[in-house]
């Protein structure tokens, strides 16, 4: 039953996120800048998933594209922190360097510590506290400085609710799952952590598919 | 399939853990939520009290201008126009009582100063607080003042009233003049028009007034300098007396401007 819910749920986040490329894509020059610099996560989500998928039906290890999509997701939210932190040129240099350098720690955790052909934990852990500290330093930065009835304001709000939610719910999902192989755990008995993590990505992306809605919907006042 | 006790454990510490992580977010995520709100209904509390206590302040000011002008018309007609006059007699009396021939010429040009200042001084108690308004009313007084205007300049001024009985209660009257005032004072300076139109309509339970001029116009929405104390006057006095009045214009279109006071 877990395995079917978590194989619904992964259809309805695949729909979501592929409207959600298709609008960003088609409506980039109407989004505010911030906003659409999240495409380039968006356009690594879904060739990442329409691959695995297609693996998995090969029945082929695709465990690789998670070493290769941790990468990517590192190096997407840091553009799109980036954009959002508005920092002076010299904390952009500073910031990218540190995004630089985790990149670099990942690619060698890679090949020398969590194969490939397995989970990598340690990478996926590492990321996903950054993002939530980077979702958490947002809001604190914009707490009194922000104008919740602008479009541009509470798109980048509700991206940020989205990352801050979705990152810090399924941390512990893959901080273990190595864990959880080691330990032996079926499968089987990790499907209700999977469905967790698919009904995460459909909530995430609706939540994507908001900010991406809301300053479509609203006309500039004259 | 069974599950070891180790096992379970490390599944249980994970669900805790996903649950723990899902209700911290959640939590700080509408604890910002809301604050952000309070935060910002507060600014816009605060931005209204400031804009009400400016309002307040401006009203505050037109009334106590109103005020002077009033009490500096009435001293410059019963003062200083009663003394001009006491002035004026004493000097017909030193006449009759047989100057000597050279003070002729001095007894002359006295005459022509005191004249000179009766005029000047009825000039500014009648531009201070015209007494057609208070003796004839807002209709006549606006005749009056278009008359004033037609003849120091070529602009075509054109001015209509309309009656259909009612008694117009004096701070209206005083306002909708100064409002016509305000309006004409700003075409003459600054809309470039070539003809201007100016209709008073007194119904029987309102007061409706229209201006139209063919000037270079303006963004009433502009900020700064544009909008200047006129305009900001004219809107005041409207508040004042609680009437709907609407302002528009754009540049190249000229302006136009509807007012109107209803009473029960």
């Amino acid at each position: 039953m877990y395995q079917n819910l978590a194989l619904l749920f992964g259809k309805v986040y695949l729909v979501i996120l592929v409207v959600n490329v298709i609008l960003v894509l088609l409506l980039y020059r109407r989004l505010p800048a911030k906003v659409r610099s999240v495409h380039f996560f968006l356009l690594g989500s879904l060739a990442t998933d329409l691959a695995s998928r297609w693996l998995f039906y090969q029945g082929e290890n695709n465990l690789f594209l998670l070493h290769v999509y941790t990468l990517w997701e590192l190096l997407a939210w840091g553009w799109f922190f980036n954009q959002v932190f508005e920092h002076s040129s010299k904390a952009q240099r500073q910031f990218f360097s540190g995004i630089g350098g985790l990149g670099i720690l990942l690619v060698l955790n890679s090949i020398f510590l969590e194969p490939v052909m397995g989970f990598n934990s340690n990478a996926k852990t590492l990321v996903q506290v950054l993002l939530v500290g980077f979702a958490i330093r947002y809001f604190f930065l914009a707490f009194g400085k922000i104008d919740l009835t602008k479009a541009a304001a509470q798109s980048v709000t509700f991206i940020n609710f989205a990352v801050l939610l979705y990152y810090s719910g399924t941390l512990f999902i893959f901080m273990f799952s190595r864990l959880l192989k080691e330990y032996g755990v079926a499968s089987v008995q990790q499907h209700g952590l999977w469905v967790i993590n698919a009904l995460l990505l459909v909530v995430f992306h609706l939540l994507i598919f908001i900010s991406l809605w809301i300053p479509l919907r609203r006309r500039p006042k004259y | 399939m069974d599950t070891t006790p180790a096992q379970t454990e490390i599944l249980t510490t994970i669900f805790i853990g996903i649950f723990l992580m899902l209700l911290l977010a959640l939590a700080f995520v509408l604890f910002f939520y809301f604050s952000q709100r309070k935060f910002q209904v507060q600014q816009i509390l605060a931005q209204e009290r400031e804009i009400k206590h400016r309002e307040q302040l401006l009203l505050a000011s037109i009334k106590t201008q109103e005020e002077e002008r009033q009490r500096l018309a009435r001293e410059l007609h019963d003062e200083v126009g009663s003394k001009l006059n006491v002035i004026n007699l004493g000097l017909h009396q030193l006449k009759k009582q047989g100057a000597a021939p050279e003070a002729q010429q001095s007894f002359k040009d006295l005459f022509g100063l005191v004249r000179k200042t009766t005029e000047t001084t009825r000039r500014i108690a009648h531009d201070l607080l015209p007494p057609t308004l208070e003796k004839f009313g807002l209709p006549m007084a606006l005749e009056e003042l278009c008359d004033q205007y037609r003849q120091s300049s070529p602009v075509m001024l054109e001015y209509e009233f309309s009656e259909s009985g009612s008694q117009l209660d004096a701070l209206v009257a005083l306002n909708f003049f100064r409002v016509a005032q305000e309006l004409l004072s700003n075409a003459y300076k600054y809309s470039q028009a070539t003809a201007i139109k100016i209709t008073l309509h007194l119904k029987p339970n309102a007061l409706e007034l229209t201006y139209q001029d063919n000037g270079i116009g303006f963004d009433p929405n502009a900020r700064g300098q544009q909008k200047g104390m006129g305009l900001k006057n004219i809107e005041s006095r409207m508040r004042t007396i609680r009437a709907d009045y609407r302002l528009d214009s754009a540049p190249g279109r000229g302006t136009a401007f509807t007012a109107q006071k209803t009473w029960s």
